[in-house]
């Protein structure tokens, strides 16, 4: 044998097994200068709006939280919120507080994800390492209540498929409670510190016109001060039945974008407090009984940690829908990377991008085209260097 | 609802499938006007277009939040099977352009003055002509 035939290569990429959704963008740049940015999608296309087509609509709640691995509940949410718009029918009390509760655990969960990667973005590993260290326990609490830490499998037309046992409670509440200096700590740093301040203050500006022009939704869109929220003016679960805020902001730049989802967070444990408060109360069945899918359309949504999630069906009578179209956040919000990247430098694109939360796999995946002076091409990974390179600067300077 | 007057000569079919949830019929020919109408002047919320391959034809679904009332407003155009094609409404509504690209490989709809009618999903070798939605005869 040979040394050669005892080589073993492993190739990493275009689908890195570290990217939940390989994405692909162009960056033209002149100098420093981004000029222009175009996206291509499709490399993990499933077809799974395809696959709808030829499974009930029990299934259909199992392949949707598939969808997405980080926000996995909020496509069953729209998806049953869909199917119920069809049916035409209310779902019990106790389980619109469970639904309730399982989408703000995992918006806690996603954006502290989220403010780890923002934090490696900008060369602040340290706010990396623990803001993953604070999502552990909301993923225990997951685990606990719904046997997994995501993909939970919570939810089905009607209601729910499992109740939150009334001895976890106690459980639930600690964590929150634990969490909440937590984030406290999170937002003061980053309210505190000039450097983040030079880095995402004024960078990566969205519109208010920008914004509705894309359709820009969830965080992304309430940054720049369009002050919409699925949750508030698309009653669903127990979110009308709750006292809690939508957070907005005025400036439309990375820094509020930071900030919004900071502050969603006291909001969050606020409804889930709230929810596990009713529920101790609550009784009553986990679900109403769904005997026949009427023909017709149907249309649900609920708001994702990234925005408003879309299901629109169409059903002829049978167990399954005729068409099942998905709308997830991120394609409304990575097209506004052509109104906020344009004209800022290289070193700031990485940052910008991540913004509006599109998972760490779209910067990953991208390639620096110099306009002028023939091709030169940038992995994601040198966008971070450079990112990280302008905040040691700052530092120093 | 005041579109309900305003373009009663232009509906087709006028469903409200509850008081939320408005399915309005109308031709393509009057697709920008309305479009412009419900985006500019009603300041509703464009959500994504929705395509699908139905006996009639093909159906396009313009989808419309008015945030403040809670309501979903969905405009339909049926488009026949032969060659569809329809204005796209990029002009009016930027983030329109991608869904446009995702129906034109998708459901075969070419949408006549789009800003950018790349390939946008679809492998670069992917046949031309061949649509993964449209269901067979």
């Amino acid at each position: 044998m040979t040394s050669e035939n005892k080589r073993t290569v492993i190739p990493i990429g275009p689908y890195h097994p570290l990217q939940e959704e390989p994405e692909h963008f162009l960056l033209y740049v002149e100098g420093e200068k981004v000029v222009d940015i175009d996206w291509m999608a499709g490399y993990n296309h499933r077809g799974i709006e395809k696959l709808a087509e030829r499974m009930t609509y029990d299934q259909i709640t199992f392949l949707v939280e598939r969808v997405c691995g980080i926000c996995s509940t909020s496509h069953p949410i729209a998806f049953t919120n869909a199917v119920e718009d069809l049916c035409g029918i209310d779902i019990p009390e106790r389980a619109k507080y469970i639904r309730s509760i399982v989408g703000e655990l995992e918006r806690l969960h996603s954006h502290l994800l989220w403010a780890g990667l923002a934090g490696h973005y900008l060369g602040y590993d340290t706010v990396w390492m623990w803001a993953w260290k604070y999502r552990e326990p909301v993923l225990d609490v997951m685990e606990a209540v719904t046997g997994n830490r995501n993909n939970y499998a919570m939810m089905k037309a009607g209601g729910v498929r499992r109740d939150i046992d009334n001895d976890d409670i106690p459980t639930i509440l600690k964590m929150v409670d634990e969490l909440t200096p937590k984030v406290d700590l999170l937002l003061k740093a980053v309210q505190d510190d000039p450097v983040i301040h030079a880095r995402t203050k004024g960078v990566g500006i969205l519109s208010p016109a920008d914004a509705r022009a894309y359709g820009a939704v969830g965080p992304t869109a309430r940054a720049s001060g369009v002050d919409i929220d699925i949750r508030r003016d698309h009653p669903y679960a127990a979110y009308n039945l709750v006292e809690w805020k939508v957070i907005t902001a005025q400036n439309g730049d990375v820094y509020d974008k930071v900030a919004v989802r900071l502050l969603e967070m006291f909001e969050s444990i606020s409804i889930i407090k709230q929810c596990l408060k009713r529920l101790k109360v609550t009784g009553g069945p986990l679900d109403a009984e769904i005997k026949e899918v009427p023909p017709g359309p149907g249309l649900g949504h609920g708001e994702a940690p990234r925005g408003e999630v879309f299901h629109y069906i169409v059903s002829d009578g049978t167990n399954s829908p005729v068409r099942l179209k998905i709308r997830a956040p991120s394609f409304c919000n990575v097209p506004t990377f052509k109104a906020t990247c344009i004209g800022e430098t290289v070193s700031d694109a990485a940052l910008i991008l991540a913004a509006v939360d599109p998972c760490y796999c779209c910067t990953e995946r991208m390639s620096v085209i110099e306009a002028e002076t023939g091709k030169r091409t940038l992995t994601g990974a040198d966008l971070i260097r450079l990112s990280r390179e302008k905040t040691t600067r700052l530092r120093r300077g | 609802m005041v579109m309900k007057e305003k373009f009663s000569d232009r509906i087709i079919e006028w469903f409200e499938k509850s008081e939320k949830r408005f399915y309005i019929l109308i031709d393509s020919s009057n697709l920008l006007q309305i479009v412009d109408y419900i985006f500019n002047e009603v300041r509703a919320r464009y959500i994504i277009v929705s395509g699908l391959d139905t006996p009639a034809g093909i159906e396009l679904v313009y989808h419309f939040a008015l945030d403040g009332a809670g309501t979903v407003v969905s405009l339909r155009v049926i488009l026949p099977h032969e060659n569809p094609r329809i204005e796209s409404i990029a002009s009016i509504i930027t983030g329109a352009q991608w869904i446009e690209r995702e129906i034109r490989e998708l459901l075969g709809v070419e949408f006549l003055h789009h800003p950018d009618p790349r390939r946008f999903l679809m492998s670069e070798d992917w046949p031309e002509g061949v649509y993964p939605l449209r269901r067979e005869k």
